[in-house]
């Protein structure tokens, strides 16, 4: 059923992947441990009240009290990726900026000045990732594109002036009274700063068209970048997410053997949970991009047959199942299709119960290769361009594909399905109080559907069509039109519900229309 | 069967929310005269109105009911007025009246609903 669009707010946990790298390059390890641990249990406002806390009593140029700025501001961006609402998202987001520009105000100390800034950029990097990822759920919102892509590429300039800088701190010489910290810590910022910066254009990159020679651009930009972090100590995690990086590059460009050789270079053991993830999924990319499907699909079932948890690569698994269903319904082996789509259905479940930003982009797979399979993938994906820009506020571009869907199925024949698409398009007419317009497409919809169990809703709405005109420019014609409209929709639908809406209304209109009493002489 | 102490009764466009055994209602709506809005009524007394979904108004303080009956009476209005300017058929209706109320932790509601098929 074409339900009024809309698109469910995501609730339940982000747990998006892909952790801020905050690399704090002074810290204490037993306190970083402690906050890692409240962090991994998700003890949000714990840590963030014991930052708060012990910065009260830490003068502006103390060590520590950089250990605790970092610490409280990777607490409140990994909180922001935890809470469903935007708003609250949003309010943590600015809370952690704010943190540190404060802190940025108060200290003249170059190491901890340059900390503070890549922290900041770090802030940015995470808030553009978080907002792409929610984007995915509805690819329609331009509005929303718009503002990443405008984020993305302050990001960029930002990540390139760090760059600079951190270079030109560390070459040739660095000041004599912070030689030791430049030695080890300069050279952790500056690699940190290189792979935001790379994964910054890589994200750019993607969200151009294939042709454009500015993805292309973007490409070649990130892959310099990601090379000198990836060629960095095999064992610092930085490394690793580069070569990860660079193994998308490669695959991207169709280069697999090149992709595969650089993927199986990364120690997965070393890596946690969610970066290990990564690397799955990518493998199953690999293979996907190989046209191995079914080894993809068995990759990944085995894989979730040990870990239950839903992140990306369970996403993975659905997708490919689901392109495994469509690959079987081509070659007309119904059966085994329908055993696919089930099995995606299935797994789209999380085991636990515990709904997050996967498992919900995991059902909407699910329910786009149902739609595809009910309207056809052409109808469908317009019925899905009508619900995402209505839920991004655009009303006259959903109520355009909205139309359009309903002609393209219409042509099939008439349906149910025909019908509940033009009476969601009249809907939204209604909405943006078109009602010449709405009553013209449901007459047409309630002309050529007969027999459908939804005309009552339809004439309904075409009769409220009526008033809402009637009201506009009252007169008897108009009256007249919309007695009659009601008369006949209390006539013609007597067991519906919609009866006693029409005949309430039939009720007033008579009653307004009744002559005023004369009032008597006393 | 004894009835279930909470619960919606609808009957026509009226409906009664039943909390702790006992009826309150019935609450229904009226046309406004222009037919462009919808009046709230409660007991056939006028207690809020719906211009637009940003200009609606409610306040059911002077019936001095239950908090529960104040909440659900509200989301039922709501969502029936929802439902009828968008022409959701009954099974539609219900399930708005359904996800409302859960969203609000007032389940116990939806599962008692009577005389909606």
């Amino acid at each position: 059923m074409t339900s009024l669009p809309k698109i469910s707010v995501c609730c339940g946990l982000l747990l998006l992947s892909a952790a801020l790298s905050t690399s704090p390059a002074i810290a204490d390890e037993p306190s970083q441990r402690y906050f890692e641990a409240l962090r991994e249990r998700r003890l949000w406002s714990l840590a963030e009240l014991v930052c708060l806390d012990e910065l009260k009593n830490l003068p502006p140029t103390a060590p520590r009290r950089m250990e605790v700025v970092l610490e409280l501001t990777e607490t409140l961006a990994k909180h922001a990726r935890d809470v469903p609402l935007p708003a609250e998202r949003q309010q943590l987001w600015e809370q952690a900026a704010d943190v540190l520009d404060t802190e940025l105000r108060q200290t003249e100390v170059l190491s901890h000045r340059l900390a503070l800034a890549v922290q900041r950029a770090s802030l940015r990097c995470d808030e553009r990732a978080v907002l792409t990822l929610l984007a995915e759920i509805n690819p329609y919102d331009e509005r929303q594109q718009q503002h990443i892509a405008e984020l993305t590429s302050k990001n960029i300039i930002e990540l390139n002036r760090l760059d600079d800088t951190l270079a030109a701190a560390r070459f040739p010489a660095p000041p004599a009274n912070a030689k030791d910290w430049f030695d080890v810590s300069a050279r952790q910022l500056q690699r940190s700063v290189q792979l935001k910066l790379a994964e910054e254009l890589f994200a750019r990159a993607m969200s151009q068209p294939t042709t454009s020679p500015d993805r292309a651009d973007d490409l070649l930009k990130a892959e310099q970048v990601v090379r000198k972090v990836s060629s960095g100590p095999r064992d610092a995690l930085a490394a690793q997410r580069a070569t990860l990086l660079l193994t998308r590059m490669h695959r991207l460009r169709g280069d697999s053997q090149r992709a595969k050789g650089l993927l199986d270079s990364i120690d997965v053991a070393l890596l946690p949970a969610e970066l290990r993830d990564e690397v799955l999924s990518e493998q199953a990319e690999l293979l996907i991009a190989q046209d191995k499907l079914a080894d993809a699909a068995d990759l990944l079932r085995k894989a979730h047959q040990v870990d239950k948890a839903f992140r990306h690569s369970s996403l993975n698994l659905i997708t490919t199942l689901t392109k495994l269903s469509q690959a079987a319904r081509q070659r007309r082996d119904a059966a085994l299709a329908d055993e696919l789509l089930a099995e995606a259905e299935r797994s789209a479940r999380p085991a636990d119960g515990g709904a997050n930003y996967w498992s919900q982009r995991a059902q909407q797979a699910v329910a786009q290769a149902r739609e595809d399979l009910q309207f056809g993938a052409e109808t469908a994906a317009l019925i899905r361009e009508g619900r995402g820009r209505y839920a991004a506020g655009d009303r006259e571009q959903a109520a355009a594909a909205f139309a359009q869907a309903y002609r393209q199925h219409f042509e099939k024949g008439a349906s149910d399905d025909s019908f509940e698409i033009g009476l969601t398009h009249a809907r939204v007419r209604v909405e943006l109080k078109q009602f010449e317009a709405t009553l013209k497409s449901l007459d047409e919809l309630l002309a050529s559907h007969a027999s459908q169990a939804a005309r009552p809703q339809a004439d309904l709405l075409r009769v409220i069509c009526l008033g809402r005109l009637y009201q506009a420019m009252p007169g008897q014609a108009a009256r007249e039109k919309f007695t009659a409209a009601l008369e006949a929709h209390v006539r013609d639908f007597p067991d519906s519900p919609t009866r006693a809406d029409a005949q309430k209304m039939l009720d007033q209109l008579k009653a307004q229309l009744k002559p005023a009493p004369v009032p008597q002489p006393k | 069967m004894s009835m279930p102490s909470t619960g919606i009764r609808f009957q026509g466009t009226c409906f009664w929310v039943r909390h702790r055994h006992r009826e309150y209602g019935p609450f229904d709506y009226e046309w406004s005269r222009d037919f462009a809005g919808v009046e709230f009524l409660y007991q056939r007394q006028k207690f809020g109105e719906y211009c637009s979904p940003l200009e609606i108004d409610a306040d059911l303080r002077e019936f001095r009911l239950p908090m529960r009956v104040v909440e659900v009476g509200s989301i039922v209005c709501g969502s029936l007025i929802y439902g009828i300017i968008n022409g959701l058929s009954f099974a539609e209706k219900r399930d708005v009246v359904t996800k409302e109320l859960a969203n609000r932790g007032l389940e116990r509601f939806a599962d008692n609903i009577h005389g909606w098929q």
